[in-house]
């Protein structure tokens, strides 16, 4: 009886459990058969000579411009896509909570054009990558406080917080454009202009630590928060009756959940839609329970990107900007929920 | 246990007063029937208790000020069950019910063994077993009430307050909720249930607080204060009250008239 009893909740457990398993050895795979695209022809069998010498010091290394590849440019680049895919999805499923609301994301809110401003004004006042990050999450923040205060007055929550999002978003994108104005034609503008597109062809390994440290301390943070995370999603009201602060945890989660948009933006442009799409994708497979269904994002937002900067790399002989392709993903997506829930009413 | 509101007053600043110096006490084992007409400050005395609005006047439970608790401690006394809830984003039955594990876990915490044993608990003691892995927002009215009040046990709070908790419910499963409600007083909870159904207050509560711009007009048991007086200064509502005898006491029912 007890064992009968206990037993749904162990099925539908272990089937979340599984969605993340299954999603973590996709992602190795993904990454492992990132590896050989890309001009310079670098085999599987390179690869894992080359690990297998490095890490655990068997056989023989592949040639030197074989490693040089290996950790100078395709190991860089792969991690960033990860590193920007998991911190995207997850930021925009810390919004989707926080907010009640199921098409809220770094791109709707207003967030990524705020931390895109703030990154263009650092590059302009020629700062350093961290002096990048940090302001492109001060204008990040202040863009997300705007949306949020106009978001709450409205009557129809979830439209009025949309719409307040894409407003701030056009008045930060004027602003970016401004000092797309004002910046050096020589050396600054073509730096911001190449990098509001969205791109992660600058991958190297000082962008990878500038989005891999913010991005691990926003994941971390959240991941720690993600049960009161949980309970802001029934309500405010509800959620202090059960003696939830929440106004204080709002605050921590969009904290976290900005640095990790920041950090993503700061590092590869604007990447737009993938905090939309991927937490509703997730959400099918794992459900709506935080514990899973942040984790699930997090490797899915990783895997996606990280497919979608391939397909840009290698389908045309130039390459792409991904921001492109995930806006060519994103937007019909994204037009398909509102028009669901049009007809769910 | 005992629930004392002494001379509560509320009112938005230069607005209009809705509550007046509303006192009354109450204890375990009482099912209370909040009744009055639409916008006279049901939900805001339970607001009020809920440490959501500060009003003037005092709020006593077992002596001590519920102004001065923090939220989690509260939550670990009173409760609330909203009248209906549908939120954005499904959740299993369970983990609805665990959320109400909140008040006693840290920030960083998650519900574990001792909550999940509790979770069993209750979930026997409403029969909620066939319900516990459906999705919530599948469930009909009355199933989401339950699962409410599930969540409500959880807490430990033993003074509950319901929102209109049979609004939105269907006969049948308005009879089954408030006997329901009525065993729960027994077992030592205090229930303050608003409602606009004078008569289901008559049925089931053992007390009424008759609640009309913002005063107290009426307290006491239903037989010896629901009267057509009462009923006419709630509603404007002319009726005819008769005492039937059923189950071993006079049952109060209210008939409207209908010679106009």
């Amino acid at each position: 009886m007890e064992k009968a009893k206990r037993g749904g909740m162990m099925k539908k457990t272990k089937k979340a459990a599984w969605v993340l398993l299954i999603l973590f050895l996709l992602l190795i795979g993904c990454i492992l058969l990132s590896f050989p695209l890309g001009r310079y022809p670098v085999s599987i069998g390179d690869i894992f000579r080359q690990f297998g010498h490095d890490l655990l010091g068997l056989g023989e290394s592949p040639a030197d411009s074989i490693g040089r590849v290996i950790y100078n440019i395709r190991l860089p680049r792969i991690l960033l896509a990860v590193i920007v895919g998991a911190g995207l999805s997850a930021a925009g499923c810390a919004y989707q909570c926080v907010f009640q609301n199921p098409m809220a994301s770094p791109d709707v809110l207003g967030a990524s054009s705020g931390a895109a401003f703030g990154a263009a004004l650092a590059i302009l006042a020629g700062a350093a990558s961290g002096g990048i990050t940090l302001s492109a999450f001060v204008m990040s923040l202040c863009s997300m406080l705007i949306a949020c205060l106009i978001g709450a007055t409205g009557r129809d929550r979830i439209m009025t917080l949309v719409l307040a999002g894409m407003m701030i978003s056009s008045l930060f994108s004027a602003g970016t454009s401004c000092l797309k104005l004002a910046a050096d034609p020589e050396s600054q503008l073509p730096e911001i202009t190449y990098w509001l597109m969205g791109s992660l062809s600058g991958a190297n390994w000082r962008s990878v630590m500038t989005a891999l440290i913010p991005t691990v301390i926003g994941m971390v943070a959240l991941l720690l928060l993600r049960w009161r995370l949980q309970l802001l999603t029934i309500g405010d009201e509800e959620a202090r009756a059960l003696g939830v602060h929440p106004g204080r945890t709002r605050l921590a989660v969009i904290l976290a959940a900005t640095l990790l948009t920041a950090a993503a933006i700061s590092s590869s442009g604007t990447i737009g839609w993938v905090g939309l799409v991927i937490p509703h994708m997730t959400r099918k497979l794992t459900g709506s329970e935080t514990r899973f269904l942040l984790p699930g994002t997090a490797l899915l937002g990783g895997i996606f990107l990280l497919v979608v900067d391939n397909v840009s790399r290698t389908m045309l002989p130039v390459e792409l900007p991904i921001g492109i392709l995930t806006a060519f993903i994103g937007a019909p997506f994204f037009l398909w929920m509102i028009v669901k829930r049009g007809a769910a009413r | 246990m005992k629930l004392v509101v002494d001379r509560l007053s509320f009112g938005y600043p230069h607005g209009e007063q809705l509550l007046k110096e509303v006192s009354f006490s109450a204890q375990n084992g009482e099912l209370i029937s909040l009744l009055g007409p639409n916008g006279t400050g049901k939900t805001t005395l339970f607001r009020c208790i809920l440490g959501q609005l500060r009003a003037t006047g005092e709020i006593l439970l077992d002596g001590e000020p519920l102004a001065t608790l923090s939220p989690r401690a509260l939550a670990g006394k009173v409760a609330y069950i909203p009248q209906s809830h549908s939120p954005a984003f499904s959740y299993p039955v369970e983990e609805m019910i665990l959320m109400g594990a909140a008040a006693g876990l840290k920030w960083f915490q998650q519900p574990g063994k001792a909550e999940r044993a509790k979770l069993e608990e209750v979930i026997d003691s409403l029969g909620l077993e066939p319900l516990r892995n459906r999705a919530f927002d599948t469930l009909s009215g009355g199933e989401q009430q339950l699962v409410m009040m599930a969540r409500a046990m959880m807490t430990d709070a033993r003074v509950w307050l319901l929102d209109e908790p049979a609004a939105n419910l269907d006969y049948g499963n308005q009879t089954r909720l408030l006997l329901l409600l009525q065993q729960l007083a027994e077992k030592g909870y205090l229930l303050i249930q608003s409602t606009h159904s004078p008569q289901q207050a008559a049925l089931y509560s053992s007390r009424v607080l008759a609640l009309a711009d913002g005063k107290l007009a009426g307290d006491g048991e239903p037989a010896k204060v629901l009267d057509a007086d009462l009923i006419q200064t709630l509603y404007g509502l002319n009726v005819k009250v008769c005492d039937i005898p059923s189950g071993g006491r006079e049952v109060r029912v209210f008939l409207p008239d209908l010679s106009k």
